[in-house]
Formats: structure tokens, C-alpha cells, sequence
């Protein structure tokens, strides 16, 4: 029990709260599922609070929610151009929630709920799945020319067409791991690294130092993250709405 | 005002509406393109794990087709090569993209021919 409190690994395990089993399908109530109810609480308390005030000069908080709408409403405007609007709350939803649960997750003694590849995976086939959605029902049957790359001879067509529908295929893994190696990997390397702060000597003064670097780095990487994810599927959106690859 | 036709009179305002909104988008898209900011770190991540994807998916895809077929272990062996090529070809777009973003503000008779168009 104690050598595996102490593993760098022990911070990823999923702790069951309340068993529920609904038709053999394990819903229990777990560690993951309470950080991830905590991280919506903590954003809805945010953009609600800080928008009650509606000062034309913001404050602080309400100038953080403000400038949270911009920077997605200006992504999106970038990345896919004004019929992007319409699809406004879902990245922004997804932005919020992937920021927050990295942000929460660097907290010590909480939990990550982004370090597990089935929460990563879950998002990005929603939006693997949604962005394919649109585009069939935008496009119909001109969608499958996203897969024949313009101006090739047609027998090498039969050799392409499979390998751009693999790496369409591609995309909500690449998705997924990125975000989940990151995150795992960072967590991983903190407390890796913050078991070695005493025995490196020098009173751990020095190590500290690096240590809180290296979560600043952290810090960075968080939000990089949650931006990477985002921008990614407003150019997955935009492949979708504009059909040109 | 008061004789026109208020269903005109709402097309009008929606047709103005529209407009306002297009010049303001074009507007805070001219602005915001002049300054791109785009965060340069976590590219090397990006690239690595284009190809990661690639080998795990087409691997997966021929290790169904081995099931499917009775053919263990030879699609998927054939399937991881084609994945490779895939990987590789995915972090070179992706690479390739990267440097588009940085050398935005250049003329686009300098930028690299290979150059993918914008996807």
C-alpha cells in the first residue's frame, strides 16, 4: 500500500465512490466523474458570476469571461469564417471544459480527468463524428471528394483514395493521444521529479526551484493543449463546411 | 415609415443586419490576421503524434481484417508499412503547415513550392 502511494503512476488510479451498474454496464461513480462534475460547476460559477455584474467597464472577472468569448469567437471566425458561428457554444463548451480540467488538475491531490485516454477519446469522436455528420448533410455525396486529392491520375486514385480515408480515419486518435500524453506525461514527470527533491541535497532548495519551472511549464502546456484541441477542430470543422482539404 | 409595409420593412432591416455583420467580421478578421499569434511550442508533440496515430489505426484496421479474413498475422503486417507511409506523409502536411504559419506575412512565390494548399 504505501510503495504504491508513492509511484508516479498512483495519481492516474481511478477510485470507485458509488457503484452503479445499469444493464451490465459499469456507470460507477468515480474520482474522474467527481472532477469532471467540479470542473462544470467551476465553469458555470465563473461565467455566471463574473457576467452578473454586465458593467460596460468590466472588472477583473468579468473581463477573464469576456476575453474567454473572444478568443473562441475570433478562432472560429479565423479557422472556419462566419458560418462557424453557429457551431460558437460547442467549441466553446469543449474549450472551456478541456482548460478547466487541465488547469484543476494541476491542484495537488487533485485528479486529471484529461490523463485518461477514454475521456480524451470520448471528446474527439464526438467531434470526429459530428464534424463527418456535417458534412454529409451540407454536401451529400460531393463530401467523399474530400478524400480524391484534385489532379491525379486515376489509377493512382485507387491507391490514394484508401490512404486519404486511413488518415482521415486518423484523425480523433491523433486527437485524443495528444492531449492525453500530454497530460500524463507532465503528471507524470512532476512527481517523478518531486520525489527527488529532498535527496538531491542542498536543503531541496535548488530542486524546488526547477520544480516550480517545471510547473510553470506545466501551466503553459495546460492551456496549449486546450487550445491545440480546439484549433484542431475548427480546421476539422472547416474541412467539413468548405470541403477543400 | 409608418405606411411602408412591415414585412418589407423587415427584410430591410435584416438585409442591413447582414451586411453590418459581414463588414464586421471582415474587419476583425483583417485585424486580428495582421498580428497572428500563434503559440510556436507543442509543435514537436503535434508532429509525433501524427505519426503514432497513423501506425495504431491502420494497424488496427488490419488487425480486424485479420480476424475477418483468418489471415493472422499477414494484413496487419502489410497494413503497418502502409500506416508508416501514412504517418510520415501526415507529419510532413502537418510539418509543412507549421511553417506555413510562421512565414505567413512572406509572398507566396517565396514560400516552399511542396507547399500543400491551405487545409
Amino acid at each position: 500500500m504505501s510503495a504504491e502511494k508513492h509511484s508516479p503512476l498512483a495519481q492516474f488510479e481511478i477510485k470507485r465512490f458509488v457503484d452503479i451498474d445499469i444493464a451490465g454496464v459499469d456507470a460507477s461513480f468515480t474520482n474522474s466523474s467527481l472532477w469532471m462534475i467540479i470542473t462544470i460547476v467551476a465553469i458555470t460559477l465563473m461565467l455566471t458570476l463574473s457576467m452578473r455584474g454586465r458593467a460596460m467597464v468590466p472588472g477583473r472577472w468579468q473581463s477573464v469571461a469576456e476575453l474567454s468569448y473572444e478568443f473562441i469567437a475570433n478562432m472560429l471566425r479565423e479557422n472556419v469564417g462566419s458560418e462557424g458561428r453557429k457551431f460558437f457554444p460547442f467549441v466553446f463548451s469543449l474549450f472551456m471544459f478541456i482548460l478547466f480540467s487541465n488547469m484543476l488538475g494541476l491542484i495537488p491531490y487533485s485528479f486529471t480527468s484529461t490523463s485518461h485516454i477514454i475521456v480524451t477519446f470520448g471528446m474527439a469522436i464526438v467531434v470526429f463524428l459530428g464534424v463527418t455528420l456535417i458534412g454529409i448533410i451540407r454536401h451529400k455525396g460531393k463530401f467523399l471528394s474530400l478524400f480524391v486529392p484534385s489532379g491525379v491520375p486515376a489509377v493512382l486514385l485507387l491507391l490514394l483514395v484508401p490512404i486519404e480515408l486511413i488518415s482521415y480515419l486518423t484523425r480523433p486518435v491523433s486527437l485524443a493521444l495528444r492531449l492525453f500524453a500530454n497530460m500524463m506525461a507532465g503528471h507524470t514527470l512532476l512527481k517523478v521529479f518531486g520525489g527527488f527533491v529532498v535527496a538531491l541535497g542542498m536543503f531541496g532548495v535548488f530542486p524546488l526551484v526547477a520544480i516550480v519551472a517545471l510547473y510553470g511549464l506545466e501551466l503553459i502546456v495546460a492551456f496549449l493543449q486546450a487550445y491545440v484541441f480546439t484549433v484542431l477542430t475548427c480546421l476539422y470543422l472547416n474541412d467539413a463546411i468548405h470541403l477543400h482539404h | 415609415m409608418t405606411e411602408e409595409d412591415p414585412k418589407t420593412s423587415f427584410q430591410d432591416i435584416d438585409a442591413r443586419l447582414r451586411a453590418a455583420r459581414s463588414r464586421e467580421d471582415e474587419r476583425v478578421t483583417r485585424e486580428t490576421a495582421t498580428a497572428p499569434e500563434k503559440p510556436g511550442a507543442g509543435a514537436a508533440m503535434r508532429i509525433a503524434v501524427e505519426m503514432i496515430s497513423a501506425l495504431l489505426v491502420s494497424g488496427g484496421i488490419g488487425w480486424f481484417l485479420d480476424d475477418w479474413l483468418g489471415t493472422r498475422p499477414w494484413v496487419m503486417l502489410a497494413m503497418l508499412l502502409v500506416g508508416c507511409g501514412i504517418g510520415l506523409r501526415n507529419t510532413y502536411r502537418t510539418a509543412m503547415r507549421l511553417n506555413a504559419d510562421l512565414h505567413e506575412g512572406i509572398p507566396s512565390d517565396q514560400q516552399d513550392p511542396a507547399k500543400p494548399p491551405e487545409d
